[in-house]
């Protein structure tokens, strides 16, 4: 690689430097830069807020009123467990949590066709069943999660994604592989207030459902700042949506 | 993204990991408007399902795979970028098994075109244009083009490209310049055949 090789790799670098950084397009640039150019610019322009998946205060309530009752007071330790299954899920704890998660999520499937149809006893029982599942792996690990996680009075949702073939199919920890669509089953548990616990057992719904639009960022030092004025609108092309 | 981005996303990941959920969603702050620009870099937004359902699933997955995340050293950014990158090939085999929607290419125009800036048939036709460059960059080999994007579209460096691909900066810059080469190529000879 002689010199001149060496100029061209470096004047592309700082052309791409400059892409990169949002600068406009001049009218003397190349068809390419100005073609990459505006890719670059609808690419970047009208970002929609980050999506959030642990959602706060602004929970949607479900509406199944007469199941409310009882199941907030059946399921506040669920949501203990079920906090503690979330965490384990994320690699805090170490276990054989497969089978329980399998057998969490085939217990909480069948309260909630007991539920649907409207058999209060048997969604007791099933969530009496899926305590005691739980019970052995939560209680050894209550103390410690309390202490790392819910040393505060716990006024938020857990949105637990059970996959039950996933975890099996792919040991290797990096994720890049598509699971097979195996549609996760979403069990969401609302916890509204610490004085009266309300959970709520959904059935399973299209998985863009659990997504909620973050509210304004208090903190806009977050928001980053990739590309200097990328994010400027002026920087925008006109494509719009 | 500048260099703070990268060493926030890397103090943040181990704490996510154990979970930390202001971590988490501090994680998916920084990372979405990057993977929602590669994603609309690679996948044209007339079709199902869009870059902003893609953005959204790599959003979840890499919530879901967050707890086996562990820095070994390898980048956050390496962790994002393959889950984006399975997800977007994803798309566009889901785009080629899938007739029924509508192909990015736009259908005939009015000639009305540019009485409201905004106007639907304007962005069809920047759409059309920028799926042209989408072409383009599809006919460069797959690491190529993704450094291009990376860098151009995404707007990472020449380190952050390195780090998310797993190679030097050295290596993104050769391959950047013989990418741009190819393309300067395609586009002569598009305009030398009339397209431009």
């Amino acid at each position: 690689m002689d010199n001149r090789d060496l100029e061209a790799i470096r004047a592309d670098d700082a052309l791409i430097d400059r892409l990169a950084g949002g600068a406009p397009v001049q009218d003397a640039d190349e068809e390419t830069t100005k073609l990459l150019a505006q890719l670059r610019d609808e690419a970047r322009a009208d970002m929609p807020e980050p999506p959030t998946f642990l959602a706060g205060e602004e929970e949607r309530r479900r509406s199944r009123p007469w199941a409310a009752g009882f199941l907030g007071a059946a399921a506040a330790s669920m949501v203990i467990a079920i906090g503690g299954i979330a965490v384990h899920q994320s690699g805090v704890i170490d276990g054989p949590d497969d089978e329980v998660i399998v057998a969490l999520s085939g217990k909480l499937d069948e309260a909630q066709a007991a539920s649907d149809s409207g058999d209060a006893n048997a969604v007791r029982r099933f969530l009496v069943q899926a305590r005691s599942i739980l019970s052995g792996l939560a209680e050894q690990r209550n103390a410690e999660i309390a202490n790392n996680h819910h040393q505060a009075p716990v006024t938020e949702t857990q949105t637990v994604t059970a996959q039950p073939e996933a975890p099996r199919e792919r040991p290797e920890p990096h994720l890049a592989e598509n699971p097979p669509a195996p549609e996760p089953e979403t069990e969401t548990v609302t916890v509204v207030s610490t004085e009266t616990v309300t959970a709520t057992v959904e059935a399973p719904e299209p998985r863009r459902r659990i997504f909620e639009t973050l509210r304004p960022d208090p903190e806009p030092e977050v928001i980053p700042s990739y590309v200097g004025g990328a994010e400027d609108p002026t920087a925008s092309s006109t494509t719009g949506e | 993204m500048n260099e703070d981005t990268d060493a926030k996303l890397q103090r943040l990941a181990p704490r996510a990991a154990e979970g930390d959920h202001k971590a988490l969603r501090d994680i998916i702050r920084l990372i979405h408007p990057l993977v929602l620009r590669y994603a609309r870099a690679r996948l044209g937004s007339y079709r199902t399902p869009t870059p902003e359902d893609v953005a959204q699933e790599v959003c979840l997955a890499v919530v879901t795979a967050i707890g086996r995340y562990r820095d070994r050293g390898r980048p956050f950014m390496a962790f994002v970028y393959s889950i984006a990158s399975n997800k977007v090939a994803d798309a566009h085999r889901a785009l080629a098994r899938d007739k029924t929607t509508p192909t990015d290419d736009v259908p005939e125009l009015d000639a009305h075109l540019g009485a409201q800036p905004n106007a639907p048939e304007i962005s069809a036709l920047a759409q059309d244009s920028s799926n042209r460059v989408r072409r383009l960059l599809d006919s460069l080999d797959e690491r190529p083009r993704e450094i291009v994007i990376l860098r151009v579209i995404v707007g990472l460096s020449a380190n952050e490209t390195a780090a998310a691909l797993d190679t030097t900066a050295g290596a993104v810059r050769v391959a950047q310049h013989r990418a741009l080469a190819k393309l300067r190529e395609l586009v002569e000879l598009e305009q030398e055949e009339g397209h431009g």
